[in-house]
Order: C-alpha cells, then sequence, then structure tokens
C-alpha cells in the first residue's frame, strides 16, 4: 500500500467513526492534511436538521391517513381479503391448527368409542 | 419476517402485514430522508414538502418495492434523489444546492461573533459543495447526511465501494483546500 492510499484509508475510516459519533482511530498518527479534512468532515456533519415535531406528527397522520384509506378500497374490492390476512398470521394459524387437531381428536375418540360399545 | 410476506406477494397486494412494514420503516426512515433533502434545499418548508412528496411516492409504489433487489434503504433514497431532481427540473433551476439561503445557526456557541463565523462558514462550504459535479455532490450528501455506508452510497449512485471511497477521498481533499484558499483571501 502506497503512502497516498494509506492516507485515504485512514480518512475513510476516520470519516465513518465520525459519521457514527465515535472518537477518532489514532488521532496523533494522522497527517495534518488529513487532521483538517476530518475537521472539515466534522463541521459537515453538524448541518443536517432534525424535521420538527409539528412536521412529524402532521405527516405521521396523512400516512396514516393513506394506509387506512388504502386498506378500506382493498376491502370494498374484496371482501373476504381481511379473513385471508388473519389466517397468514402466525398466532391465528396456530389457533385455527390446534382447533382442528382437536376436532380431529374429538372425532376419533368418538369413533373407537362407538366401535367398543 | 414481514419483508417475507411482502416479497411473497409478487408484487400484486398490499396485504395488512406490509401495511404494518410500511408504517415500521416509515417511522425509521421518515427523519433520514428528511435530512438528506435539507442537506440540498436548505428551504425547511420545502425540505418538509419534499419528503411528504417522497413518502407519497413510495406508498403509490410499495406494492411493487421487492426487497430481493434492493434494500428498502436504497429504494427510499432513490426515490428521494428523483424527487429533488424533479423539483429543480420544475423550478427550472440548476441542479445544485441552495445557496442563497439565510444560513440558521443554533443557539450552541459562546457568542455573537461565534455564531457569525459559524454561519459564513457553513454558507462558504455550501457553495464550494453546490460547485461540485453531480455525483461527488451525492456522494457526500448521503456520507454526510445519514452516516451510510460506501456500498450503501454505491448501491444508491450505482458504483462500487471502492470507487465511492476515491470519490469521497478526493472530494473531501477538494472542500477543503477551496475553503482554506477562501480563509486565506
Amino acid at each position: 500500500m502506497n503512502k497516498k492510499q494509506n492516507k485515504d484509508k485512514k480518512l475513510l475510516e476516520n470519516l465513518d467513526r465520525i459519521v457514527a459519533g465515535e472518537k477518532l482511530l489514532n488521532d496523533h498518527g494522522l497527517d495534518k492534511d488529513t487532521k483538517a479534512a476530518l475537521e472539515l468532515s466534522r463541521e459537515m456533519t453538524s448541518w443536517p436538521k432534525s424535521p420538527s415535531k409539528e412536521f412529524k406528527a402532521d405527516l405521521k397522520a396523512r400516512v396514516t391517513h393513506q394506509l387506512a384509506e388504502e386498506k378500506k378500497r382493498e376491502v370494498a374490492k374484496n371482501p373476504f381479503s381481511e379473513f385471508r390476512d388473519i389466517l397468514r398470521r402466525p398466532a391465528w394459524q396456530l389457533t385455527f391448527g390446534a382447533i382442528g387437531a382437536a376436532i380431529i381428536a374429538g372425532i376419533i375418540f368418538l369413533i373407537v368409542y362407538l366401535l367398543n360399545r | 419476517m414481514m419483508f417475507n410476506i411482502i416479497a411473497n406477494t409478487g408484487g400484486k397486494k398490499v396485504s395488512d402485514d406490509s401495511r404494518e412494514a410500511y408504517a415500521v420503516l416509515y417511522e425509521q426512515f421518515m427523519p433520514k430522508v428528511y435530512r438528506y433533502i435539507s442537506f440540498r434545499i436548505s428551504d425547511d418548508n420545502m425540505a418538509q414538502d419534499l419528503t411528504s412528496v417522497v413518502f407519497e411516492k413510495a406508498l403509490t409504489k410499495f406494492e411493487v418495492f421487492n426487497p430481493q433487489k434492493a434494500s428498502f434503504s436504497t429504494w427510499i433514497f432513490t426515490i428521494a434523489r428523483n424527487t429533488v431532481i424533479d423539483h429543480y427540473r420544475v423550478y427550472r433551476k440548476h441542479e445544485d444546492i441552495v445557496t442563497d439561503v439565510e444560513t440558521k445557526t443554533t443557539a450552541q456557541y459562546p457568542s455573537p461573533e461565534d455564531e457569525v463565523i459559524k454561519a459564513e462558514n457553513t454558507k462558504r462550504l455550501r457553495i464550494f459543495l453546490a460547485r461540485l459535479n453531480k455525483r461527488e455532490q451525492e456522494a457526500i450528501i448521503l456520507k454526510y447526511s445519514n452516516g451510510m455506508s460506501n456500498r450503501e452510497i454505491g448501491e444508491i449512485l450505482n458504483l462500487t465501494e471502492t470507487n465511492v471511497g476515491s470519490i469521497l477521498c478526493r472530494t473531501i481533499r477538494k472542500l477543503r483546500n477551496s475553503f482554506v484558499e477562501w480563509q486565506n483571501e
């Protein structure tokens, strides 16, 4: 690895640490140029802002509304889709499976009981 | 788990599970998409409007999203990127970072002078960023706005991980040199 490649590697490693909010790696072993580039990087990572609470709440309400509208449209198109979705859920599959197994066991028990009578 | 269900629908139908998945992904990615857009557009209101547009588009297209082809991150940031490009196209502006908006600073600096210096530095850096070519701008913005890995940036920009690394190193040094030259003027 030549000198430039080594410098680039150190720059990229430390850049990833800066954007992750971690401490620099081997801070003292860095050359002046790389340190300056990382200082600039640190400055730029402070730019992005977080969305305001009002905006977050408003957009979330809109997305939730859109999702509900979409579900309504789907149910109107296919009234059984909701039931099919329920059947897809593992908890319900397990419940229906257990009920089915209990019914089969009951029938077998009844047959055996009637035959032995 | 949820992704398997979405993938199994074969892009034909949005099930309850995929709606739940979308809601979860929305919570996770909305702030990230907003940060990306606000890095490219410094007008807060416009950044918020475009973030809304991205998630409306994403919801409309969610039934054709295939996690086996690309991650949700790649998919949503591609939509965000195209939305910003469309925005500049509609407003007939050059596709670069807006630099003419007053830079806001947070009150974390010890004195008003420090705040002024910080604001001026940020404004100048934004100007230098706007002078970079599109690919360099995108790589820098994706890295600094959301701390993406070079591989993730490569997936969005259709570049290799190594290529992204080289672009980032070159561009950071270029920005640094422009900044130092300006300070020495």
